[in-house]
């Protein structure tokens, strides 16, 4: 009787103490959404709310213009760049390693994967200068530090996590369902394009999603390699700046307690917004019947 | 409808002997129902009739499988034909997680038939014959997973159906239905007799009694009898067939 | 199983002892220590602000130092702000009266070019040229063919607010990579092809052209067109450690060895 009582006691707390880590979660999460929201609601006030001059590209903090749609553009071209390549070869290493691999080949590829994403991202900066930097320059012609450079960087980085997490998502299709599958006479390639890939969808989308979410995200590895250029689009091969990589440019000059460091919180929250919104977006697509 | 033939069959998992020596007939449009004890082999054999054994790792398989007199076992086998001939059902309904009509048209359209009306035709037709059209008319775009166990194996019959097989492989597919749905699927097989060559696994005695032609008895891998249902049920020629009859086995 | 209650109490209160220490060391520490000293500002500075603070610290060992980056301006909004006691800069401010400024000295900002250019001395004009975006190719200037490409610094950068007064803010359509140190603006000028750009401080800088300007490399005493002024910026009514590290700071004789040049004593200006 009385253990059954300390094991009451002992779940409540548990209970207890689970809600209370969740309710820290969101806490947090709520405290740093209205901290931005707070500097870019003041930034956007003090600029009268004309939110269509900030779609400009005219920046240049220290003489007072604050136009960042070259940086919005930037970093969706940058991150649909890195999507593009990651997207196939994340998908064909998960494929490989969900169906095709042995098991010890299996063990290798998650061990290979865990530890690039390990890489730190200033390391995968040094390896973009050392090595997709002067190759771009050599093939393009250009000043190498490019668009293309940090999408390539990040399609490196994204790989180990649009990777395993596919490859989870894969694996967790049940064995019936391959054997069903099979059983009507599905070849192995029938059987992972009509029916695995089909019912996995929902879980790619998160993974793709979440590797998005990285690339929109990352800052310093793309800092190193995208050449920082704020003045005009110079295509993909030349330089550029994301809202990421300006903010880090530019946070030393527009410190906590300039009048202006809101546009960087305002930056934050566009990235955010963008964020949430290609989350509800993919879900809207999940719940169609 | 196909006469299938196994001859001197075994099966290794590694080096697990799963089916020893196994040699059977089954005449066209007959059913045949595998008895025996847990593990005694009897969804082996179903998975080498569709070579979906090979799916476990280190499996190997020795002897030769005769379908319509053709050895299937043989390596240029198409296995996509094989299978699209001999279908199977399993133990759990399987549905996809699509709706009712991409289900029982996932198997045709695997094997190229992409024109609607016709699609529209099959899986109405394989829907009546599972006994399932009354139930889901109308409701075709509606998710599989909305059905009950025991409608989601008779969608899994009409899937199996809609590729138009000759034989179905049914491994024990009532054992998880409650005992009314179990009934209906025994009707169904009972229907089916004639049209089909059907070889159920079953573990409800009863059951093989009611939907049987023949009945097969396997205990460790072996074929230990094998005759008309009737027979084997009245008067078992072995003795640890008659002792598996009357509970005293296991 | 039989406890000793005096063994148990050392225990209780050691752990309480550390856990006390854990909770409130750091804050005990601070208000033992009432002279805790700020120092924040230009990046390219750090080197030289630590020497000295070590220097300054041996004789106030009483006195705690923390030095923080931020870079000049991040410095001066602290400074502003009261998070930090003394900012450091490349740039200039105006001071007003609560403030004090105190010159440290002047540091050579040096064109590097890239090897491939073919180009080791060019005039002031010839750079505005460059610049604006009227020379587009090194051979406009008697090199080689390389096309012209400007690596540059941040906004706020000591060494950017210097050219961009001297040679004019950089023509928008002419090509620029931002890099974010000295450093990184020789790596990249080495490595590609007709690059041209700008570092603070006279050191050995590897794998570049470091340009002359009308005729003349630059030498310590020697005249160069091109100079940063760091300075350090502290309250009016700042206490005495503020003023003596300060001094020290504006003073210290080791600056030779950061690459910065003594000013005139009191004067201002290049």
């Amino acid at each position: 009787m009385e253990r059954q009582a300390l094991n009451g006691w002992i779940e409540r707390w548990q209970a207890r103490l689970l809600w209370a880590a969740t309710l820290l979660v969101a806490m947090l999460v709520l405290a740093i959404t209205l901290v931005l929201a707070v500097g870019a609601t003041r930034f956007l006030q003090s600029r009268g709310w004309r939110l269509g001059v900030l779609l400009g590209a005219n920046w240049n903090p220290l003489a007072g213009h604050f136009e960042i749609g070259l940086f919005i553009v930037d970093t969706i071209i940058v991150t649909a760049l890195a999507m593009a390549m990651t997207l196939p070869f994340g998908l064909g290493v998960a494929v490989f390693g969900a169906y095709v691999a042995s098991s010890w080949e299996r063990t290798a590829l998650r061990w290979l994967l865990t530890v690039l994403a390990a890489v730190p991202s200033v390391a995968m900066g040094w390896w973009g200068l050392a090595v997709v930097v002067p190759g771009l320059r050599r093939i393009g012609g250009g000043p190498g530090f490019s668009l293309l450079a940090a999408g390539a960087v990040l399609a490196v980085m994204l790989l180990p996590t649009f990777g395993l997490l596919a490859l989870e998502v894969l694996d967790k299709v049940p064995e019936d369902w391959h054997q069903a599958s099979l059983a009507l006479g599905a070849s192995e390639d029938q059987n992972l394009l009509q029916m695995a890939l089909r019912v996995s969808l929902p879980g790619l989308k998160t993974a793709f999603l979440t590797a998005v979410a990285r690339a929109m995200g990352e800052t310093v590895a793309v800092q190193m390699v995208i050449g920082g250029a704020v003045y005009g689009f110079h295509g993909m091969l030349g330089p550029g700046a994301t809202l990421t990589t300006q903010i880090l440019t530019d946070m030393a000059i527009l410190p906590l307690g300039h009048p202006a460091h809101g546009v960087l919180d305002l930056m934050a929250v566009i990235l955010l917004a963008g964020l949430t919104l290609l989350t509800i977006w993919a879900q809207r697509g999940d719940e169609r019947p | 409808m196909a006469a299938i033939t196994m001859e001197r069959v075994s099966v290794w998992y590694g080096r697990v002997k799963a089916l020893n020596d196994v040699s059977l007939e089954v005449e066209p449009g007959s059913v045949l129902a595998l008895i025996g004890p847990s593990g005694c082999g009897k969804s082996t054999l179903l998975r080498v009739l569709n070579r979906l054994v090979e799916r476990t790792p280190a499996a190997r398989v020795a002897g030769r499988v005769l379908i319509d007199g053709h050895d299937i076992l043989a390596p240029d086998v198409d296995l996509a034909l094989l299978r699209r001939r001999v279908g199977m059902i399993f133990q759990r309904p399987v549905s996809f997680p699509f709706s009712i009509f991409d289900n029982v048209a996932y198997g045709p359209r695997l094997h190229g038939m992409k024109n609607p009306h016709q699609l529209r035709r099959v899986v109405e037709g394989s829907l009546k014959q599972a006994a399932l059209w009354d139930e889901v008319r109308g409701k075709l775009r509606r998710p599989a997973h909305g059905l009950s166990g025991g409608q989601q194996q008779r969608l899994a019959l009409a899937r199996a159906l809609a590729v138009n097989p000759e034989a179905i492989l049914m491994d024990e597919p009532t054992s998880s239905l409650d005992p009314g749905s179990a009934a209906r699927i025994e009707e169904l097989v009972v229907h089916l007799k004639g049209q089909y060559t059907v070889l159920i696994v079953t573990h409800n005695l009863q059951q093989a009694a009611r939907v049987s032609d023949f009945t097969g008895f396997l205990d460790r891998g072996q074929l230990i009898e094998l005759g008309e249902t009737s027979q084997i049920f009245t008067a078992p020629r072995d003795r640890r067939t008659e002792a598996y009859l009357t509970g005293q086995f296991e | 199983m039989v406890i000793d209650p005096r063994e148990a109490r050392g225990v209780s209160i050691r752990h309480l002892l550390v856990t006390l220490a854990v909770i409130l060391g750091p804050g005990a520490a601070a208000a033992l220590q009432p002279a805790a000293i700020t120092v924040a500002g230009a990046t390219s500075l750090l080197p030289y602000a630590r020497a000295v603070i070590g220097q300054w610290s041996r004789d106030n060992p009483s006195t705690r130092v923390a030095l923080t980056g931020g870079g000049s301006l991040g410095g001066w909004y602290a400074l502003r702000l009261g998070r930090a006691d003394i900012a450091l800069s490349d740039i200039p401010f105006s001071p007003g009266t609560a403030l004090k400024e105190l010159p440290i000295g002047k540091m050579p900002v040096l064109l590097v070019i890239n090897r491939q250019a073919g180009v080791s001395n060019l005039t002031m004009g010839a750079l505005r040229r460059v610049w604006r975006g009227q020379v587009r190719r090194w051979s406009q200037l008697g090199g080689r063919k390389a096309a012209v490409r400007l690596v540059v610094r941040q906004a706020g950068s000591g060494a950017r607010h210097v050219i961009d007064a001297r040679l004019g803010a950089p023509a928008p359509d002419v090509l620029q990579i931002v890099q974010l140190s000295n450093g990184a603006v020789v790596r990249t000028v080495s490595e590609m092809p007709g690059a041209v750009g700008y570092v603070e401080g006279d050191r050995p800088w590897l794998g570049v052209v470091v340009c002359r300007i009308d005729g003349q490399a630059y030498r310590p005493g020697g005249p160069w067109p091109l100079y940063a002024l760091p300075r350090l910026y502290f309250p009016a009514s700042a206490g005495p450690a503020i003023w003596s590290l300060s001094h020290a700071l504006a003073s210290s004789p080791r600056k030779t060895g950061f690459g910065i040049v003594p000013a005139a004593r009191r004067r201002f200006g290049g």
